[in-house]
């Protein structure tokens, strides 16, 4: 079986040239997945350009093999696909260890560094683990295929219909410019009453956490955590001083700050694909009713084009009654 | 085209390696921060691993029947069904029939490395050309599986609406992660099963000698399907273990300079079952003034949701509190434990706190 010239040029690729592309594809996976830095305030996207550009490369240098269908293939070519695709499977293994690993580092250091708890609304991954999982299901086997390969002496295909795939990265960056301007944004609250957690004399507490993300958290996400107690008289939210005091609570049992139990700030993976500036007002009406607004600015582009405004806002009565969270 | 070695050697630090030792590193990570909580499924994981270990080194030969190819199939279908159905299922029902269905998950999976004689995961030297073949190609095909099944849920979940989110997140933390480990660890094997012809009797190598070794392997896998039914029927069989204390509390003084009433700490823990079971705490201050018995602390409904149970489901029958006519204190916190594998098996556990006005304890715990 005669293998098409594609695959054939593949071979004609330096060595070294393939195997520095891996390299340069694991070191921007790692960056990625590893979840350090903390936040990559707004240039996920430059990660996930670089990462689509090294892709399209690999898959030209490796003439496209691991995903070329069996008839188009000789043995040799073959044996050599069916192989990686082993030695990848493992990899495959060994890098989502590897990620849970590296999620487990980040997590301590998080906790080291940025003192008190960590918001924690659960709904799934964040963006760039997304990021992270799929690279590594996409492109190992022609990673494999990409190191294994040894050169010869045939001259490289540097024919322009070759390289075609490279606009993918163009495409790729046009697909992202509109989902963050135009897709709808994603709501997710969580109210937890009462919050067996959390205690305070006289009063009963819940726990309210609210997120909304720009293009499913591809273009940044602003988030809202929320300790709201009320005592029959007024609905105040606990733990950051900064919000208005009710007068039913002694001043000394207000001021004392309580990191992450009510906080108007992102999670560090939130900023990675935009920049987010968030302010938080509140105010407790002559019912004792609390109103809680976050207004944040996500900002995916540069120069803070497209950038788009989310408000979450979140009410409670003086008994405890939810009236609004959205 | 030159490649490099298609064939390599086993280094030291070969990927196959290092991702097991980083499994080890964070099972073992996991199991020392459960320790205190759940020493007995700790032991019967170590048992486990052993039992895998041991049953590793033994050889295997498929037999008769697994040696038929519709027999194979029909084992891969079953594996794929309790696969499917550990995916869909949510926390709660995964501590309730999720460890029967991971039983039969692995007696099926122990059944298929028989039917494939573990080609999948067999060194380089212990097979032949034609079978490294159609194992590289078993690869390649449960990759294109993998890839597709984990990549397009996860991306479609993430990406397509908060309730997908939400939905993703609620499975992982249910069976999604068994799932997941079943096909990265068992698909290749699932897919030789199923693309394998049927095989001729002493075909492929010579038949499997029952030496010591296979003998303790065998009686390891026997051991490890039976403890979990064992450790069930203990719930029912083992005496409750119970250990108490009480200390009277140091007296304050009130802001008026007055005594407080006095008070008692009572401490008690219900352990039931063996490897399987729960422990149930009580821990609590109550006080007396001569006309009433009254709670300090942890007489609570929220005190009755400290129970760790271990590889049992645990419900809250009765958490009830009242002061009788007499002012003297009564406090019943009851509940029930049910074997998740046999489901039949139950055990009441009933902890009781009696206080008089006059600050007699009448029955505690």
């Amino acid at each position: 079986m005669i293998a098409p010239r594609s695959i054939a040029n593949a071979s004609s690729t330096r060595p070294s040239m393939n195997r520095a592309l891996v390299v340069l594809l694991i070191v921007c996976w790692l960056v990625v997945a590893a979840q350090l830095p903390y936040s990559l305030h707004g240039a996920g996207i430059l990660a996930l350009l670089a990462l689509v550009g090294l892709d399209a490369l690999l898959g030209i240098m490796t003439g496209w093999l691991a995903f070329q269908p069996t008839s188009r293939l000789d043995e040799r070519q073959r044996a050599l696909r069916d192989r990686a695709y082993r030695m990848a499977f493992r990899l495959v293994g060994a890098g989502v260890v590897l990620m849970l690993g590296l999620y487990i580092v980040g997590v301590i250091l998080d906790s080291i560094l940025n003192a008190g708890p960590s918001p924690s609304t659960s709904d799934g991954f964040s963006a760039r683990t997304i990021l992270a999982l799929v690279e590594l299901l996409i492109i190992t086997p022609t990673g494999v295929v990409a190191w294994l390969l040894r050169s010869d002496s045939e001259p490289a295909d540097w024919r322009p219909a070759r390289w075609l795939p490279l606009l993918a990265v163009p495409a790729v960056a046009l697909v992202w410019v509109a989902a963050v301007l135009s897709a709808p944004m994603q709501s997710t609250v969580v109210a937890r009453t009462p919050d067996t957690g959390f205690m305070m004399g006289g009063a009963t507490c819940g726990h309210f956490e609210g997120v909304k993300r720009v293009a499913a958290g591809f273009g940044g996400a602003a988030r809202l955590e929320a300790e709201v107690c009320w005592n029959g008289q007024q609905a105040f939210a606990f733990g950051d001083p900064t919000l208005p005091r009710p007068a039913s609570i002694h001043p000394e049992e207000f001021s004392m700050p309580i990191p992450g139990l009510t906080s108007c700030a992102t999670l560090p993976l939130d900023t990675d694909f935009g920049r987010v500036v968030e302010q938080c007002t509140g105010t407790i009406d002559t019912d004792g009713t609390l109103h809680l607004v976050l207004r944040a600015r996500v900002s995916p582009l540069p120069g803070g084009a497209g950038s788009r405004e989310v408000q979450i806002r979140l009410v409670v009565t003086r008994d405890g009654k939810l009236v609004a969270f959205d | 085209m030159t490649t490099g070695s298609l064939r390599p050697s086993h280094p030291l630090f070969a990927i196959d390696r290092v991702a097991v030792a980083l499994v080890i590193v964070l099972i073992g990570f996991g199991a020392l921060v459960w320790l205190e909580v759940v020493d007995g499924a700790f032991l019967y994981l170590l048992f486990l691993l052993a039992t895998a270990f041991v049953v590793r080194t033994v050889e295997v030969e498929p037999g008769a029947w697994l040696g038929v190819r519709l027999v194979r199939r029909g084992l891969v279908v079953v594996l794929t069904l309790i696969t499917l159905d550990l995916l869909t299922m949510h926390t709660t029902d995964f501590v309730n029939v999720g460890i029967a269905l991971l039983v039969l998950l692995a007696l099926g999976d122990v059944a298929l490395g028989r039917a494939t004689r573990r080609l999948a995961t067999a060194d380089e030297d212990r097979i032949d050309e034609r079978q490294e073949a159609m194992r590289n190609r078993a690869h390649r095909i449960a990759y294109a599986i993998l890839a597709t099944s984990v990549g397009l849920t996860v991306v479609v979940a993430e990406v397509a609406t908060p309730e997908s989110r939400r939905w993703l997140s609620d499975v992982l933390n249910g069976g999604a992660i068994v799932t997941f480990i079943q096909l990265l660890f068992f698909s290749p094997a699932m897919v030789i099963a199923w693309i394998e012809p049927d095989r001729i009797a002493d075909e492929d190598g010579p038949r499997m000698h029952r030496d010591l070794q296979t003998r303790v392997a065998y009686g390891m896998v026997t051991l490890a399907v039976a403890l979990p039914l064992l450790m069930s029927l203990s719930l029912a069989v083992a005496p409750v273990r119970v250990s108490a204390f009480t200390r009277p509390e140091p007296a304050l003084l009130s802001p008026s300079g007055e005594r407080t009433d006095p008070c008692t700490y009572f401490y008690a823990r219900a352990q039931a079952g063996i490897g399987l079971g729960a422990r149930i705490p009580l821990t609590a201050v109550a006080c007396w003034n001569g006309t009433t018995a009254y709670e300090q602390w942890g007489l609570n409904a929220s005190d009755c949701v400290q129970s760790v149970a271990e590889l049992a489901t645990l419900t809250t029958i009765e958490c009830r509190r009242a002061t009788a006519s007499d002012g003297s204190l009564h406090f019943t916190y009851r509940t029930l434990l049910r074997s998740p594998i046999l489901p039949f098996v139950s055990r009441e556990v009933v902890m009781t706190l009696d206080l008089t006005k006059d600050g007699k304890v009448v029955q505690f715990p």
